[in-house]
């Protein structure tokens, strides 16, 4: 150990006798302290301007972490300076004919290339001073920092800068000529980033080239998660070349025969990968997740979602190979779907995807492709996407296994239990197109949690769940890609036809009641009565000139459609676009209510009624969306807010109030609380409404659906996954005080390093 | 007398060609032993090997009894190595370099810094202590070389080539370092120069082709090959013919009308018959000045000899 030790102040010495070492820290020292200042500028402005004033985020993460953050970019650049510093290494002894010193001396190739590591590593610490000294004083000025997070982000940034300084030692050990070396070095790091591409449609090539692949492993780490599979992967990286680095200066100067040279090779690189793949399986992993508010981690009713699954869950992925959707999905994507469920993996190592290839008619066009047939238009498919024709089940045989008919042949995972429970994973139609947290949580929670059913009412000239126009409801109730959808946040979905029964089925926890044109016969309204007399839920949602056909539903709830038109003028739109806002007792129901109501977001109702609240001993009922006080009124003397002039006139009785658009309602009945919300708009959920986008307010009208139905389910779905707020959500930062850190990091620590230069090579000079 | 370095049987190849081949040698525990060879001979091989730099295909060495294939670490403590070209770290001032040489020679830390200095007064490199290498000469980095060679006092110390590349009063400089050293440890020099050998070596092994082609004191080097030339000048030049009627003259060359050069086959007689007939003659024979066997005609030789023993 002692040898080792003087070895490596030896090679300091020599390292920081000559400029190039001082070259590289400088450089790197000035760039990694403009990077330090740019992002805490950048941050100190955006907190002054006032974004992120009601968010969550945290400053420290912000900052150090995540793909932009500053331990991301001190990573990029340590992959181009690392090299230089360890080129001459090992070729400088060789070139100069100073490694028969070292070889003629009492000590063992391990000494003199774990000495030369050492060092490496110590420089390594002063090549990164500025990000250690960044991030053990950024707490002066971040409020709660989370220290941390920053510090796992710090040893993630330092095991890799290590894993490079193996690598380039034992690249330096293999030419006598630096250049080589360090371009050895660049090509050996990008061949190890480039690896965990190759080979990804077979299984055990996939899992060994993923797990050598260098690209990416410290980005946990920066993010604030240890994985016992990222420190183990450093240290086995590390261990391998400098055990080949080892080898290869024990074994250049000896005798032995060339295959039995080669084994050895084989045998040191070999047992790394085998213990690499242990390493990974998710059996032998051991998490740590440092910041405070667990940002890597699944909430905890994710975890108790989990907690409640019995035995191993098979994710059976069905992919089509006409299907667009399923290009995410074919063999060499694997990797993807599998750090898709790793956070949950984490919390149940026996979950198992398997993959089940097909193919199928999405009724797409076709003409596009190659071929007359189907069958011949499949086969130029994959030989575009360069797939195995075999792997495809055939349509008949596909039937023979699943129906996927109902699916649209569009991808979909099917979850499975050992009791055969199933559910649905899709994914969607939207720029994140894989499911969150939410969305995978609520499909295992739908294997063994009682899913609360929606039965949509039809057959008075509802708005429907499962039509497309403009006014229907297919959106949000069972479009399969659209990720807020009922039936993708846990619920399932049923029309019913009050003509055809006489009693809503038991199973149905809520009904939804949208827009009755027709109004209920006194038979239909019976069998909704004794609905409410057991105590079910209803989401009701009226309309403009509907007060007819909807009191009397609305009256058993002690509510009432008041007469005309709300009208609330507001900026370029139409009057009788009604911008709701949610009231504090709103904020009482779900926590996603008082975020509306607290972020002051709208819900836009594009022609709404107003709602009275009658009283009555019943329910408790409470205005949950309303107007603005001022500038809203009930438009009594035309029905046409477009066309005619739109204006107040108290003496028709238009009076300016605050007005309810949407109640809810409460009562006890056979020991639960019944729930009822009623909005005054069929619209505001529309199809067509949540496919707008306004400027000027800040929309919630996804967040009424998600919210109600949280509500009305009791709080089962959708899963709640929010994550404690991070505290270190500030920068005690103003911009008159940039300077002055500027001058610290980019003015006087790069200083100290060229004095300390300057003074040691003038010292050195004289002799 | 006790020897301190036993080679036994060594033998190495690169790739598929040996490049020395069953050498034995021991070397006595003080005084100069040459390493006597062409370029390409296996000297370095041979050295390197001794030195733990290179291992051996075959065969054994022995530094001080201790097997330095079996147990390298303590073999190579009694070693000191100077190869071909000094291994000097020339950014490091001479006592930083010393330093470091003495520390890999795993010295203890309170003898390190009188290691030096002796090392240093030993090599007349005192005066440059905080020099950088690279600013001294090219005769005082070689001195420094061997400086770090003896710095831990080693028993047996292997220079390679020391002299090559200084001049004149340099290498006689370090010839005069060499014996001084030798006096206090067992010194293995190797070189391809004849003169060199003459001038410091007490024994010589000469190593042709890989094979230990001659063994011996300097005397017995000298005596080995017998010299086939000399050069003549008489007042009064006998003619070529009478010169080649002369036994076992093999041809004559006219250098000038007075001065012949007379190759000779083996005998050891002929000066004196030449010297018979000049008087007999009156040839007035002023000079007769006998070419000693060039290394080259050595070489040649000793290669002939190796070619026919195979």
């Amino acid at each position: 150990m002692k040898i080792i030790l003087r070895i490596a102040r030896t090679e300091l010495a020599v390292l920081f006798y000559s400029p190039i070492a001082w070259f590289i820290l400088i450089v790197f020292t000035f760039l990694s302290a403009m990077g330090y200042v740019d992002l805490i500028t950048k941050w100190t402005t955006s907190l002054e301007l006032g974004h992120y004033a009601n968010s969550t985020i945290s400053i420290t993460g912000s900052i150090f972490g995540g793909d932009y953050g500053y331990f991301q970019e001190i990573l990029g650049d340590l992959y181009i300076y690392i090299p230089l510093l360890t080129m001459g290494l090992m070729s400088r002894e060789y070139s100069s004919g100073s490694i028969k010193l070292l070889l003629s001396s009492p000590i063992t190739s391990t000494e003199i290339i774990l000495g030369k590591y050492l060092a490496t590593l110590l420089y390594s610490v002063v090549l990164l001073s500025i990000p250690i000294i960044g991030t053990l004083i950024s707490g002066i000025f971040i409020p709660e920092y989370d220290l941390s997070m920053a510090l796992t982000g710090l040893l993630g940034l330092y095991f890799l800068s290590a894993s490079y300084c193996a690598i380039g030692l034992f690249m330096s050990n293999l030419t006598s000529y630096q250049v080589v070396a360090a371009i050895g070095t660049l090509v050996m790091l990008a061949a190890l980033s480039f690896i965990g591409n190759i080979g990804q449609e077979y299984q055990l090539i996939r899992d060994i080239t993923y797990w050598l692949s260098i690209s990416g492993r410290a980005m946990q780490m920066i993010n604030g998660l240890i994985c016992s599979e990222d420190v183990l992967y450093f240290f086995i990286i590390i261990s391998m070349f400098i055990s080949l680095a080892i080898m290869k200066l024990s074994l250049g100067r000896s005798a032995i025969s060339g295959w039995r040279a080669a084994i050895r090779y084989v045998v040191v690189i070999l047992i790394p990968l085998f213990l690499g793949y242990f390493t990974s399986l998710p059996s032998f992993k051991v998490y740590y997740d440092s910041p405070d508010s667990k940002p890597n981690t699944i909430t905890k009713n994710s975890q108790e979602i989990l907690s409640q699954l019995d035995g191993e869950i098979v994710i059976t992925h069905y992919v089509n190979l006409m299907d667009r959707f399923s290009v995410n999905h074919f063999p060499n994507r694997v990797k993807n779907d599998e750090e898709l469920f790793s956070s949950f993996v984490r919390f149940k190592p026996d979950i198992k995807l398997k993959y089940v290839y097909y193919l199928g008619d999405t009724g797409e066009d076709f003409s596009r492709l190659k071929g007359d047939t189907f069958y011949e238009k499949a086969e130029y498919l994959s030989a575009i996407y360069k797939l195995n024709m075999d792997i495809f089940l055939s349509p008949d045989e596909i039937a023979k296994k699943i129906d996927l008919r109902g699916e649209g042949n569009i991808f979909v995972r099917i979850i499975e239990d050992e009791n055969g429970n199933k559910s649905y994973l899709r994914d969607f139609a939207d720029n994140i197109r894989v499911p969150t947290e939410a969305e995978i949580s609520a499909a295992f929670k739908k294997l063994t949690a009682v899913i609360p059913v929606v039965g949509f009412i039809s057959g008075q000239g509802e708005r429907a769940n499962n039509k497309y126009g403009d006014r229907d409801y297919s959106s949000f109730a069972q479009n399969k890609y659209f990720r807020y959808a009922l039936t993708n946040q846990g619920f399932n979905v049923k029309t019913i036809n009050l003509s055809e029964v006489s009693e809503i089925p038991e199973d149905i926890n809520i009904i939804v009641i949208a827009d009755s044109k027709a109004g209920y016969s006194d038979a239909k309204l019976a069998t909704i009565d004794r609905y409410i007399a057991r105590g079910g839920n209803l989401f009701i949602l009226a309309e403009t000139f509907r007060q007819n056909s909807m009191n009397p539903l609305l009256s058993r709830f002690g509510l009432k459609l008041k007469d005309g038109i709300l009208a609330q003028p507001i900026g370029d739109f139409a009057p009788n676009l009604i911008l709701s806002k949610a009231t504090e007792d709103a904020g009482k129901l779900t926590f996603g209510f008082a975020e509306i109501f607290q972020n002051k977001s709208r819900i836009s109702m594009p022609g709404a009624t107003a709602i009275e609240i009658l009283s009555n001993d019943n329910f408790k009922n409470k205005p949950i969306l309303v107007t603005n006080k001022k500038g809203a009124w009930i438009e009594l003397e035309t029905t046409d807010l477009i066309e005619d002039v739109v204006e107040i006139n108290p003496l028709v009785g238009e009076l300016e109030a605050e007005y309810a658009t949407a109640t809810s309602s409460s009562r006890q009945i056979n020991g639960k609380e019944q729930r009822v919300i009623v909005v005054g708009d069929a619209d505001c959920i529309s199809n067509k409404e949540l496919s707008i986008s306004r400027e000027g307010y800040k929309s919630a009208n996804y967040s009424l659906i998600t919210e109600s139905f949280r509500w009305l389910s009791d709080g089962k779905f959708p899963i709640d996954v929010r994550r404690p707020e991070p505290k270190d959500n500030k920068l005690n930062l103003t911009a008159d005080l940039i300077p002055h850190i500027k001058i610290l990091f980019m003015g006087i620590f790069p200083s100290i390093m060229i004095f300390i230069c300057i003074f040691i090579w003038a010292k050195r000079r004289k002799n | 007398m006790e020897s301190i370095v036993e080679v036994k049987n060594l033998s190495h190849k690169y790739s598929v060609d040996w490049a020395i081949r069953d050498i034995n040698f021991s070397i006595a525990e003080k005084g100069i032993l040459g390493l006597l060879g062409s370029n390409g001979a296996g000297k370095s091989t041979t050295m390197n090997i001794i030195c733990g730099v290179l291992n051996q295909t075959e065969g054994d060495v022995f530094i001080n009894g201790i097997d330095l294939r079996k147990n390298p670490v303590l073999a190579k403590q009694e070693i000191g190595f100077l190869p071909q070209k000094a291994p000097l770290h020339t950014d490091l001032t001479v006592d930083e370099y010393l330093t470091h040489c003495a520390t890999l020679r795993k010295m203890l830390s309170r003898d390190v810094k009188s290691a030096v200095e002796v090392a240093k007064g030993k090599c007349g490199i005192s005066h440059f202590s905080k020099r950088l290498i690279k600013n001294l000469s090219g005769g005082y980095q070689q001195r420094v070389g061997i400086a770090q060679s003896i710095v831990h006092n080693p028993k047996f110390v292997v220079l390679d080539e020391p002299t090559n590349g200084l001049d004149p009063n340099q290498i006689l400089d370090v010839r005069n370092l060499i014996k001084s050293i030798a006096v206090d440890h067992s010194v293995l020099l190797s070189t391809h120069i004849l003169s060199e050998v003459k001038a410091t070596c007490d024994n010589i092994k000469m190593i042709e082709n890989g094979k230990m082609v001659f063994a011996g004191t300097m005397h017995d080097f000298d005596n080995y090959v017998v010299p086939n030339s000399f050069t003549v000048n008489f007042s009064n030049p006998p003619s070529m013919s009478d010169l080649s009627s002369l036994p076992n003259v093999l041809n004559i060359d006219e250098i000038t009308p007075n001065q012949f050069r007379i190759r000779f086959s083996e005998d050891r007689d002929i000066t004196e018959r030449l010297v018979e007939m000049s008087v007999a003659n009156n040839w007035k024979l002023k000079e007769i000045n006998l070419e000693k066997s060039s290394l080259d005609t050595v070489f040649a030789q000793l290669s002939g000899k190796l070619k026919n023993n195979i």
